[in-house]
């Protein structure tokens, strides 16, 4: 009995999986899977300076991100990222989700999203984690980091939860793409932005783009928040400090050349102390050689508070960046720093930095 | 001399941006025979291949695929259509799917896998070598 019972089993078996073998589903158009790495050397050859002296390797981050797509008009995109080596039994690193959001497509020129999205600032900051797609080092610090160079805040924060509005279209013959973004903004408190605001103001986000041409891009970009002020105690005190900030973008690609170039400024003030004005650019040209080579120089300017003299940095870096293989880059950058006495970060001592990048894209 | 010098400049970085008309070319472009439209410009093959534009006059999904970054045509058609080179438009994809914006057409091994798909989804748009067989139920459209 139990022979021809193991027998039904096997040819059951067969039967349920022969024709299943021989009609494979294609889901690459309903579910895409993609990602990146990237690996970092930083070393800086003085004594002096804000650079690393000790020549360290970063197992700097792993990124996937997935996108599903149930309908023609509804995608879901999440990137799941792990940094620095993390290993949560030791605390070290930090893994998130840098973005995660659901998007219905109403038109062309309008798609609707709701999630943790990233702020729609300049060039930069919804690329900023994504090493491979910056053919630089890093994304330019005296837009995107500028706490790194002496800055109160960073003019816009990374992501936010909440709705976005954006699409793409024709306006005068010319291409243009626009998105409006409304999230909680930046929580000074405890509370996870992420999930509760400690305020009613929410924070604003818009960036406009022209492509007059194939190889022009001009965009102008605007945030703006209010930030909780707390008492000692924790309480709100219902007054709030005023964050706004703008840059304007330029990217010219003319046939194998790249020039680009952002002006940043941004306000923060307190209800009941002077405001903070911040200003940082850059400019970057680059030339593709070969399909395969791009040396480069890069020039940052940042000034802390446009009220306070002597306080600004300037960062000159000439690099390369090389295309391997498919998605593989290698990056070789060599920063300069140049600061004036009353940076509070560098305090006017200069220093010269190696660095060097492994990013891979799949 | 100087402002000359400029002219010649701005007019080489002009041409050297400027995709061209995709005729008398190494590629074709094809959709399903159910589709109606018989001419695109080149423009708006190249919105609906960044997927700047999704949906044809019906209101229908377009699904456009591309042959694979190293295939002679892309390498073409991505020059006369984009005014780019590949790895422009490869590093361009890259910025899309990592910020979350878009995801890149799909990519098909050769000329008869686009043929095939272009065959079996009605919304379909891709392009193929010229000179490629194309079955009844596949079309070529102008580009101009």
């Amino acid at each position: 009995m139990r022979k021809p019972l193991l027998t039904a089993a096997l040819l059951a078996t067969a039967a349920w999986t022969i024709p299943v073998r021989a009609q494979q589903i294609d889901l690459s158009d309903k579910i895409r899977l993609n990602g990146y790495s990237n690996f970092e050397f930083e070393y800086m050859p003085s004594k002096a300076g804000r650079g690393d002296g000790n020549a360290s390797f970063d197992a700097q981050e792993f990124d996937l991100v997935f996108n599903i797509i149930p309908t023609d008009r509804l995608r879901v995109n999440a990137d799941m990222r792990w940094e620095h080596g993390v290993a949560t039994e030791d605390s070290r690193g930090n893994a998130a989700i840098s973005h995660a959001f659901a998007e219905y497509t109403v038109r062309d020129a309008l798609r609707l999203r709701a999630g943790k999205i990233l702020l729609p600032f300049g060039i930069y900051n919804e690329i900023h984690t994504a090493k491979p797609a910056i053919f630089l080092y890093k994304e330019p610090f005296a837009v995107y980091k500028t706490e790194k160079l002496g800055g109160v805040r960073r003019f816009q924060p990374r992501s936010g939860a909440g709705l976005e509005a954006l699409g793409s279209g024709g306006l005068g013959g010319v291409d243009a793409d626009y998105t409006v973004l409304v999230v909680n903004g930046e929580t000074t408190g405890k509370k996870d932005p992420f999930e509760e605001d400690d305020n009613r103001a929410k924070s604003l986000t818009a960036r406009f783009r022209v492509h007059p041409a194939s190889w022009v891009m001009l965009g102008t970009s605007y945030y703006h928040d209010q930030l909780t002020e707390f008492d000692a105690t924790g309480k709100d005190t219902g007054r709030r400090t005023r964050q706004s900030s703008y840059v304007q973008s330029l990217e010219l690609s003319p046939g194998p050349v790249l020039v680009q170039g952002e002006w940043a400024r941004g306000n923060v003030t307190p209800s009941s102390a002077p405001g903070t004005d911040m200003e940082g650019w850059y400019a970057v040209a680059s030339v593709m050689l070969l399909d395969r080579y791009r040396p480069y120089v890069e020039l940052q300017h940042f000034d802390p508070s446009r009220k306070l003299a002597n306080d600004e940095v300037r960062i000159v870096s000439p690099g390369v960046n090389l295309r391997m293989d498919g998605g593989l880059y290698l990056k070789f950058q060599v920063d300069k720093y140049h600061s004036l006495p009353a940076n509070t970060r560098f305090k006017g001592v200069d220093y010269t930095e190696l660095t060097a990048a492994v990013a891979v894209a799949f | 001399m100087r402002s000359r010098l400029l002219v010649l400049l701005a007019a080489a970085a002009v041409s050297l941006g400027r995709p061209a008309a995709a005729q008398s070319s190494r590629f074709v472009v094809v959709v399903n025979a159910a589709n109606p439209t018989q001419t695109l410009p080149t423009k708006e093959v190249s919105r609906i291949f960044r997927k700047d534009v999704t949906r044809w006059s019906d209101g229908s999904a377009i699904q456009p695929v591309e042959l694979p970054s190293d295939a002679p045509a892309r390498a073409e058609f991505t020059q006369r259509v984009h005014g780019k080179p590949v790895q422009a438009m490869v590093a361009f994809w890259q910025q899309q799917i990592f910020s979350g914006r878009a995801v890149p057409p799909l990519e098909r091994k050769n000329d008869a896998e686009v043929v095939e798909y272009v065959r079996s989804h009605p919304g379909a748009i891709g392009y193929v070598t010229a000179g490629t067989s194309l079955p009844a139920d596949v079309k070529t459209v102008a580009v101009q």
